[in-house]
């Protein structure tokens, strides 16, 4: 449904699917070498869900994430070195170094918190849409989440919340069939997550996943319905990740067979986005600089991020509390 | 250039791993993803792969021998 | 002649008067508009959009809360019975606590949860605790713990204020309890005990509810020539060290009644401390006087047993004072 994207949104829709592939990349060899510490969860193959719901959003609308966090401040516009500077722990880190990959935050652009808990953030979601409400704000928050999100108590509490009370939130499930190595058929009890919708009087609509478009199409409509008072909506997209939960250093867990994976690599969300671009005049040329500048960018956020010095100990307790004087 | 061979973490929580023997010597030619040893941690034993194709330059651990993630195995001369 | 209010009449006004002074505090909580709670009356007022009935999900609420303090407003969260907190602990922790510190101080998130600590009316254990050691050990929240009229009003004014989250637990025990509270805006700083009671031989640092029983400890030991500085200390983070590292400096004994369980209660805590910080000062081993490690018991004949009494804080003191080496080694 790339066709409902008008060009300019096609555009910047292929350049931050572009930044995220390329990122996430990069993310993988710099982890396998040991220069990002901890965790990292590879957004591969989600690229066409988080780009076509972030550009269906206003720059001060806000989001939240899950530990799959990388692509969501990037579709939602942030700068890649500070974010790259994160992953490495630097002082110069969105974050200044204090939470990492699963944490990622950038207030800038709305992207209120990646959050590694799973399903914790969806009450704050609730909370940004309330507040948006209480000041009679326009804006709207933008809820991502998995598929095994939404069987903790915080996802539930969260959209019963939002449902009475009609906030302006679209609750955005990234579904990708496994939460872990648990397929979503074992410990969701109902076949589309979407069909959780009418028990917190909200609409539930599934989406592929796979085209930025159709993702785009889905959240314009939520948000309108938002921005009218009308409340919530739950929006399932179809999507897969085609790299394991977590980057392991290749341990393989074994739960997914290579003809899945081979499946779902056929409809790649970046694909489909450039076979519409292609039909437009100059769009392969416009893809190919997009690609250029893109790998530009991303040795850029690079050599930033490694050039940035670590934080020193006088950081340590640096934004415990917003006000001085606090402990021993 | 070289490349090195580090002890990956497998999982959250893990800390250290037992190299229990090592299938390739120093002199092999391996490609991207050969197992290079095998490896033993607190939840799973498994083969570690190469992490670039070239010829082993030097390993730097023994058999038998428990070192830290993000340890160097050993070094691999990339074409 | 001074007024005299309840401890809860002084939790309503300072709500009231913070949510006139600043349009973005706003209240949310359980049957927060009925009789049952301080709140009410505040919706005819500020109106139901600054006063929202919850439906029973703590983590739901208290995450919202969260979002809406990191987004510009300023709310003020009943969670009614202290023990419904463990419902949220989730929220409390990862997001509370930690947002300002993970997000490397992109927001602050200026939230205040306010909870009854329900024991001694035989309510049985899920609904008795009393669990700020639980919220003490979590860095990025600070706990308060006032204890009279005049303490509830000006420091849950100064909570509200605050742009840091702030957990304040009211002793039910003190409820009810009347003191004087002045009608002009003041405000109690965070982070400072208090002197209830100046004395020479013995400090006892109390804790929310064990000041009751304290000061009537306090007039026990005064028949008996025993002068006792009584030093409440209204806010557990941040605490007050040097108020009370001061009076063991002039007194060098010091007992800590504390309506916690014994195990890593503030009592514990404010003991290692000071057993760090003065221990030279120190001429008897510091005594803690918490409720046993035990689960508040639904019986009367067996909950009563589990309070802090005037007696067992004066046994407390009394041991202090005797407590000599020799003594100790026989």
């Amino acid at each position: 449904m790339t066709e409902v994207m008008p060009a300019a949104v096609l555009e910047e829709c292929y350049r931050r699917m572009q930044r995220v592939r390329r990122f996430e990349e990069k993310v993988i060899e710099l982890h396998s070498r040991g220069k990002i510490p901890g965790a990292v969860h590879i957004s591969i193959g989600q690229e066409g869900t988080v780009a076509g719901a972030c550009l269906a959003l206003a720059g001060d609308d806000y989001i939240t994430g899950t530990h799959r966090s990388h692509a969501h401040p990037i579709g939602k516009g942030a700068a890649l070195g500070p974010l790259m500077a994160e992953l490495m722990g630097k002082r110069t880190g969105v974050c200044r170094g204090k939470g990492g990959s699963m944490h990622l935050a950038d207030f800038g652009v709305g992207s209120l918190g990646e959050t590694a808990i799973v399903g914790s953030a969806l009450p704050v979601a609730a909370g940004a849409g309330l507040s948006a409400k209480l000041r009679s704000s326009s804006q709207v928050c933008l809820a991502f989440f998995g598929d095994g999100a939404s069987n903790t108590g915080a996802f539930h509490e969260a959209l019963n919340l939002a449902g009475i009370w009609k906030l302006p939130v679209v609750y955005l499930s990234e579904n990708n069939l496994y939460a872990l190595t648990t397929p979503t058929r074992r410990a969701v009890a109902v076949k589309d997550i979407a069909t959780r919708a009418s028990a917190y009087g909200m609409p539930g609509t599934i989406v592929d996943g796979q085209d930025a478009g159709a993702v785009y199409r889905a959240v314009v409509g939520a948000v309108a319905r938002a921005r009218e008072g009308r409340g919530p909506s739950l929006i399932e997209a179809k999507t897969y990740r085609y790299r394991e939960h977590a980057e392991l250093g290749g341990l393989a867990l074994r739960y997914r067979s290579d003809e899945e994976i081979a499946e779902w690599r056929r409809r790649d969300p970046i694909e489909i986005v450039r076979a519409r671009m292609v039909e437009l005049a100059d769009g392969a040329e416009r893809c190919e600089e997009i690609e250029r500048q893109v790998i530009l960018e991303v040795d850029e956020a690079v050599r930033f991020a490694e050039q940035s010095e670590y934080p020193g100990a006088s950081e340590l307790w640096d934004n415990l509390y917003s006000t001085s004087g606090v402990g021993h | 250039m070289l490349v090195d061979i580090l002890l990956p973490q497998w999982g959250m929580g893990m800390q250290e791993g037992t190299i229990v023997r090592w299938y390739r010597a120093v002199g092999d030619r391996v490609a991207e993803g050969d197992a290079l040893c095998e490896v033993e941690t607190a939840k799973a034993t498994d083969d570690l792969g190469a992490p670039e194709g070239g010829v082993i330059a030097e390993l730097l651990v023994e058999e038998g021998a428990t070192v830290p993630v993000g340890e160097v195995l050993g070094r691999i001369t990339v074409d | 002649m001074p007024r005299e209010i309840s401890y809860l009449e002084a939790i309503h006004e300072a709500m009231r008067e913070e949510m006139l002074r600043d349009e973005r505090v706003f209240v949310m909580g359980e049957d927060i508009r009925s009789q049952l709670w301080s709140e009410y009356g505040l919706a005819d007022e500020v109106g139901e959009g600054r006063v929202l009935e919850t439906p029973i999900s703590e983590a739901g609420f208290v995450g919202a809360a969260v979002g809406a303090a990191m987004t510009g407003m300023r709310p003020i969260v009943d969670m009614t019975i202290a023990s419904l907190m463990y419902c949220a602990m989730d929220q409390f922790v990862s997001q509370a606590a930690k947002a300002r510190y993970l997000c490397g101080g992109q927001t602050s998130v200026p939230v205040v949860f306010r909870a009854g600590m329900m024991y001694g009316g035989s309510s049985a254990s899920q609904h008795s605790d009393r669990p700020y050691p639980m919220f003490m050990c979590v860095p990025g929240i600070k706990v308060i713990v006032p204890a009279t009229p005049y303490d509830a009003k000006g420091m849950l004014k100064a909570a509200i204020r605050d742009d840091d989250p702030v957990v304040c637990l009211e002793d039910v025990t003190a409820w009810s309890s009347k003191g004087h509270v002045p009608e002009d805006d003041y405000v109690v700083p965070l982070g400072l005990a208090d002197v209830k009671r100046e004395g020479t031989d013995v400090t006892i640092v109390s804790v929310a509810g064990a000041l009751g029983p304290t000061i009537r400890a306090a007039d026990g030991l005064a028949n008996d020539g025993i002068s006792a500085e009584v030093i409440d200390v209204r806010s557990l983070v941040p605490m007050d060290y040097q108020a009370i590292v001061s009076s063991v400096r002039k007194t060098r004994r010091l007992v800590v009644a504390d309506p916690a369980h014994a195990t890593c209660s503030a009592a514990s805590e404010i003991a290692a401390s000071v057993a760090e910080e003065a221990f030279a000062e120190l001429l008897a081993p510091v005594v803690r006087v918490t409720m046993p490690d035990v689960q508040v018991p639904f019986s009367p004949a067996l909950e009563k047993l589990m309070l802090l009494t005037p007696e067992r804080i004066g046994e407390a003191v009394r041991h202090v004072l005797d407590w000599a080496p020799q003594k100790a080694r026989s």
